[in-house]
């Protein structure tokens, strides 16, 4: 299995994913969420992100298979990254 | 001396031998600057009012439902318990709510009324038992040369620390208390590096609930109508087309002029308007680094690039030295002003608005109060006429509450709320 972010700015950026989080919903219009972790080792999120691209519409890609479409609304840089994302 | 955590030492009407009894709860104020407020009563036949507690430099006016009094007089006196206090004695007692323009609190050496930021968050410490030196918050006349506040303290709860951020935090500034320093929230020149030698643990976060890319700042404020009186409305246009209309309220209540509301409101916005990493840092205990200046960041797990130190916390038993620090990323946004609004009472003689026989006339100004002729004024949205070269436009209209868009070549576009 291999999951990628595509990040929808200009030019669009796609991401390997260390692994995703949970995706979250509930009922009465709760907005669903997903936190999507990245390698960030070497520094190599840290670089690509250096101007987090917030509020950017980014898709999780599983096998190529779309399974989550949202926005990005934080990003956390440490020994990985984390961003997460809400429907 | 008080700590920046004790409330200012305020007093109430009761704290008087003499005050009237349902006023016994009101604050005595203190005042800084320009300000219109609304004074304490002293006596039960309405002819004593206190103004502020503490002499003032002036009072310019005093009014009774927007009308302007003449028989009034400022006395600046010892209270019964030896305090000096400002008063305004009247000739007969008002028929409605009073309101008084004050020139408020001087300098106690200088005798020069205290009305920079810089001089009223000195005086605030001085009130509270410190001793700040002339130059206290000196970033503050460096970075906001000619700023003039006007603001008023009537909360019995207020903390110092509250007090002094009310004065500075709205300018956009950051500020510490020993020794007295504050400046604009800028990058300044790096101090150091923090690199992988001395960053032992490290992260960023950056939020979208940080970004605001619309500001609508209400200034000047009026503490006896408890309210803004004017606002002025800015937008980065880049910012906008890229995250959306992201608005965000300023509170800049102690700002009285136009011009300065609007340079905050633009400095405050571009950086609202674009992208910001909070910064968490372990470092070597041995570095020196203060709050207020800027490091250059170079470790590979966070952006790099310049960061202000928000605040340092040092652990003398591990030997570290934690930081959080504040990085903007990508390039500060244009920010243009798109509206200013002003607020305006019929019922005030000397504002801009009379009415008589179903007709309105307004006098329409800049913000110096020069008339602004040849202005399309447009009233509800409907109606469009020109002012005059008095800058006065007359319409035919109901009392009542309405709307001025006013537009003229050269100025930004501005709305006037108007009660006729």
């Amino acid at each position: 299995m291999r999951a990628q972010l595509r990040i929808e700015t200009v030019p669009p950026v796609v991401l390997d994913v260390l692994e995703t989080g949970a995706e979250r919903a509930a009922l009465n219009g709760e907005v669903p969420s997903v936190a999507v972790v990245l390698d960030n080792a070497r520094g190599e999120a840290a670089a690509r992100l250096a101007v987090p691209p917030l509020r950017a519409r980014a898709v999780l890609l599983i096998d190529d298979v779309a399974v989550f479409t949202g926005s990005v609304q934080a990003v956390t840089l440490a020994d990985v990254a984390t961003l997460s994302l809400e429907g | 001396m008080r700590l920046l955590s004790d409330p200012l030492p305020l007093r109430v009407a009761a704290d008087l031998p003499r005050y009237r009894a349902e006023a016994a709860a009101r604050v005595l104020p203190w005042v800084y600057g320009r300000v219109t407020l609304s004074p304490v009563p002293l006596d039960d036949a309405g002819l004593d009012w206190l103004v502020a507690d503490h002499p003032v430099v002036a009072v310019e006016a005093v009014r009774s439902a927007g009308k302007a009094l003449d028989g009034w007089q400022l006395v600046q006196r010892l209270d019964e318990t030896g305090r000096a206090i400002a008063t305004v004695r009247l000739t007969r007692a008002p028929e409605a709510e009073l309101a008084v323009q004050v020139v408020g609190r001087r300098d106690d050496t200088s005798g020069a009324l205290l009305e920079h930021p810089a001089a009223i968050a000195a005086d605030l410490l001085r009130r509270c038992g410190w001793s700040p030196a002339a130059d206290a918050f000196q970033g503050l006349r460096d970075d906001f040369p000619g700023m003039a506040l006007g603001l008023v303290f009537a909360e019995r709860e207020t903390a110092l620390r509250a007090a002094i951020g009310r004065v500075i935090e709205p300018l956009g500034a950051v500020w510490f208390a020993d020794p007295p320093t504050a400046r604009r929230r800028a990058l300044g020149v790096p101090v150091t590096t923090l690199d992988v030698r001395v960053v032992d643990q490290v992260t960023a976060e950056a939020s979208a609930g940080d970004l605001a890319t619309v500001a609508r700042s209400a200034f000047a404020y009026d503490w006896a109508a408890n309210g803004a009186r004017q606002s002025v409305t800015v937008q980065a246009p880049d910012a906008v087309r890229e995250f959306g209309l992201l608005e965000v309220e300023m509170d800049l209540g102690g700002v009285r002029t136009a011009r300065d509301a609007l340079a905050i409101a633009q400095a405050r916005l571009a950086d609202l308007a674009r992208p910001s990493w909070t910064i968490r840092a372990t470092v070597d205990g041995g570095l020196q680094v203060e709050r207020g200046e800027s490091v250059t960041m170079a470790h590979p797990r966070v952006p790099a690039g310049a960061a202000l130190v928000l605040s340092t916390a040092r652990d003398r038993a591990r030997g570290t030295l934690e930081l959080v620090l504040w990085m903007p990323a990508g390039a500060a946004p244009r920010v243009e002003m798109t509206q200013r609004g002003q607020a305006v009472d019929a019922s005030r003689p000397d504002d801009s608005v009379t009415y008589k026989d179903g007709v309105a006339t307004f006098t329409i100004t800049d913000a110096g109060g020069n008339p602004l002729a040849g202005a399309a004024v447009t009233l509800d949205g409907q109606e469009t006429r020109e002012t005059d070269a008095q800058g006065r436009v007359q319409f035919r209209t109901e009392r009542g509450a309405h709307t001025l868009d006013v537009y003229l070549a050269g100025y930004a576009p501005f709305a006037l709320e108007v009660m006729v």
